[in-house]
């Protein structure tokens, strides 16, 4: 056993554990299987932990915003609240409406959770640290992000409910819809990495983080995430003062709770996926040296994400849906268009540094692309202001003059 | 192919994990249906005619359009991934097939396909 | 347009969240509402945190809170007297009907007497209208402030009967001052009257 190093805690884990496996007397391939094994089971515990603390901490964040404490009864700051939700959860009844398609009823809690727990699986926690570096992970992410569309789809026509059917077509309208300004801003890291992989994204970010290259496509990315997961005001699909709950009404006790599971996972997943393609992921201050510190400059970014999220949340309205989906096929769309196609001209035109471009060589390109992304807003802003005015004036006129107050 | 073992193995633990939790609720839970609770919930009222209709043809329309886009994105993926390598006619012709797209948008713009009636 | 609106809605959901914790700084974590920071908190530059957290903090009552009646009694716990005289009028003005009265009997005479044997107030169906406190010509009953009354059983329980309904007439000054003062100071002027017309007829 070669020595133990600290800086590099996680890898060395995994070497120390590796080796007792083989002590044991398993064959390579047994524990190359273990090993893996372990490694899911580590990314979903990971993964299902954070939630326990996540729905406290929104709670709590949401209660500050709207000057409320949140939950703080249970543990030490209300901390432990969800063991007790948790709990209740599993001693409900599970219901089965009579009318619903009972397959496919059964099977959408199971595939939500699972689509997002695979996302999980190419997200890289430090330099090395990660389920797997798959060379497609942006490929992967993108097709595994739509088997949670799919659940919430199943979810709400296997219900046979009007509610959840009119949340399925919005799903539809609006998972769908958002998805394709999301993969088209996703688009701009990998083309200026070169590479689908997470891991490799994240390494192409040692000169400079995507959000100063990309400001644009981070917007955007941040923007069809917050759709994507269907949070307010992206919220849609479960909008409560209208169609009660959306796909999950029919839903009870532990299946009810999966939905849940999936859909908070889903949000604070978003987040670290925001932070790995343009926050450098666990790129940060003597990361170079100390490998174990990545974990924590991943948790730092994607929790600092979350909050932004949380802080929308509790600030928007509920859009109308064809607002939703105007601002998404009329604006983020053609946006993101042009924008993948300014970058990709304008990195291509000044040409890309080298992995290990001094500063000086750097600035030109940072600058360019910088500009290109700054004159894009401004342009954006100028035609939308146009535009808008336009449709303004057109209303106004259309409007019919009020009737004058006559006198009783 | 070794790396989308795991893949598989975080699929099928993804997948125990709501399994496992599932059969948890309905051993802890109570069990005792009967034909109101089994009822379609909506609010109170009895559910009226069928469920499964026909609906508003506007979210099929943005379906349609959302499949165009996700099969220009499934060939512009390999495209971003090379783009180091690409010399700039190839980065022109691939702006060219988004334009192209683009063109397609603009048509389902003009056709009404995007407005909400 | 341009967004403006959004982060100007921003700003102001991020001041609140901040200044919740500042607010917490500066009175120090612990209890909200002590009666030091009551009238802070009650005032229009109150910031921050505005939860009550109830069974630890209770805010007091305002004076013309009433919920329930209760009868007042004068002298001590042990020889209760009631100021009541079982005339019967606040069960008869009481809306819903939620006063039932039998009037004391002289256990040797068998003549009426004017104190309440029974009085019985059905707290699930009083209204806590006031009416019965209005209509008493006796001062007898009158609102009060408990409102945590909570029970186990809700038959018997929530039928308060003559013992658990009376209360001391120090209990009504101490809850209503301005009430049982201006009271007070309408009995003692009507004595004073009474007292001067007295003399005068003797004169």
């Amino acid at each position: 056993m070669n020595g133990f190093d600290i800086s590099n805690l996680f890898l060395s884990i995994g070497q120390v554990w590796t080796e007792w496996l083989l002590q044991l007397g398993l064959s390579a391939g047994w524990v190359s299987f273990v090993n893996k094994l372990a490694g899911a089971v580590l990314v979903t515990a990971f993964a299902v932990g954070t939630v326990v603390f996540t729905i406290v901490g929104e709670r709590k964040l949401i209660g500050r915003i709207q000057d409320r404490l949140g939950p703080n009864r249970v543990g030490p700051f209300g901390l432990l609240q969800t063991v007790p939700d948790v709990l209740k959860l599993l001693t409900k009844e599970i219901i089965t409406p009579a009318n619903a398609d009972k397959v496919l009823y059964s099977i959408a809690p199971m595939l939500a959770v699972a689509s997002v727990i695979l996302i999980w699986g190419v997200v890289p926690f430090a330099n090395g640290v990660m389920g797997v570096d798959l060379d497609i992970g942006a490929l992967y992410f993108v097709a595994v992000s739509s088997f949670g569309t799919l659940a919430i789809l199943l979810a709400g026509w296997s219900s046979n409910n009007k509610y959840a059917l009119v949340s399925a077509f919005r799903v539809v309208a609006q998972l769908i819809s958002y998805e394709v300004p999301l993969v088209l801003s996703l688009l701009v890291p990998v083309l200026l990495a070169g590479t689908m992989s997470m891991n490799g994204i994240v390494q192409a970010q040692a000169q400079g983080w995507f959000v100063i290259l990309a400001p644009i496509s981070m917007l955007i990315f941040f923007i069809s995430s917050t759709a994507e997961v269907g949070r307010s005001p992206f919220d849609l699909l479960e909008a409560d003062s209208e169609i009660v709950a959306g796909y999950n009404i029919e839903y009870s006790g532990m299946r009810f709770a999966m939905f849940f599971l999936g859909e908070w996972i889903h949000a604070f997943t978003i987040c670290g996926l925001t932070a790995t393609l343009f926050f450098g992921g666990w790129r940060g201050p003597f990361v170079d040296q100390v490998p174990a510190l990545g974990v924590i400059y991943f948790l730092v970014k994607m929790f600092a994400i979350y909050f932004v999220h949380i802080w929308i949340r509790t600030t928007m309205p509920r859009l109308r849906i064809d607002h939703l989906l105007d601002f998404n096929w009329k604006f983020l769309v053609p946006l993101s268009l042009v924008n993948l196609i300014v970058m990709s001209l304008a990195a291509r035109l000044t040409g890309m540094p080298r992995a290990d471009a001094a500063l000086g060589e750097l600035l030109p390109y940072w600058g360019v692309l910088l500009g290109v992304n700054v004159v894009l807003a401004a342009v954006t802003l100028y035609v939308l202001g146009v535009v808008g005015s336009r449709i303004r004036r057109r209303q106004e006129a259309a409007r019919e003059p009020e009737p004058a107050v006559t006198g009783p | 192919m070794k790396d989308y073992e795991l893949i598989g193995l975080l699929f099928i633990v993804g997948l125990a994990l709501p399994v496992a939790a599932i059969l948890a609720g309905s051993i802890l839970g109570p069990r005792k249906p009967n034909r109101i609770k089994n009822d379609t919930y909506e609010c109170g009222m009895e559910t009226f005619g069928p469920t499964w209709v026909q609906f508003k043809v506007q979210y099929y329309l943005f379906a349609l359009v959302f499949v165009v886009f996700d099969i220009e994105l499934v060939f512009l993926f390999p495209f971003a991934a090379a783009f180091d390598k690409l010399p700039l006619y190839a980065v022109v012709e691939t702006v060219v097939f988004i334009l192209i797209l683009a063109a397609a948008l603009v048509y389902a713009w003009k056709r009404k396909a995007l407005e909400w009636f | 347009m341009y967004g403006i609106g959004i982060l100007k809605g921003l700003s102001v959901t991020l001041k609140h969240f901040v200044t919740t914790y500042l607010d917490d700084i500066k009175w120090g974590f612990g209890k909200r509402y002590t009666p030091e920071m009551l009238p802070i908190r009650q005032s229009a530059q109150a910031r921050g945190v505005f939860t009550v957290q109830y069974p630890e903090e209770v805010l007091p009552p305002q004076e013309r809170f009433r919920f329930l009646p209760f009868l007042v009694y004068e002298g001590t716990d042990e020889d209760r007297e009631y100021r009541c005289t079982a005339c019967g009028i606040c069960s008869k003005a009481c809306p819903p009907q939620c006063i039932w009265i039998v009037r004391a009997r002289d256990p040797e005479t068998d003549r009426p007497l004017k104190t309440p044997a029974e009085f019985v107030v059905d707290i699930d169906i009083c209204m806590n209208c006031g009416s019965c406190a209005e209509y008493c010509p006796f001062d007898a009953i009158k609102m009060d402030h408990a409102f945590e009354l909570s029970d186990y059983d809700r038959t018997e329980g929530h039928l308060h009967d003559l013992k658990r309904l009376s209360k001391p007439v120090e209990y009504y000054a101490k809850i209503r001052p301005t009430y049982h003062a201006a009271e007070e100071a309408k009995k003692a002027a009507a004595a004073e009257a009474k007292a001067a017309r007295a003399a005068k007829r003797k004169q």
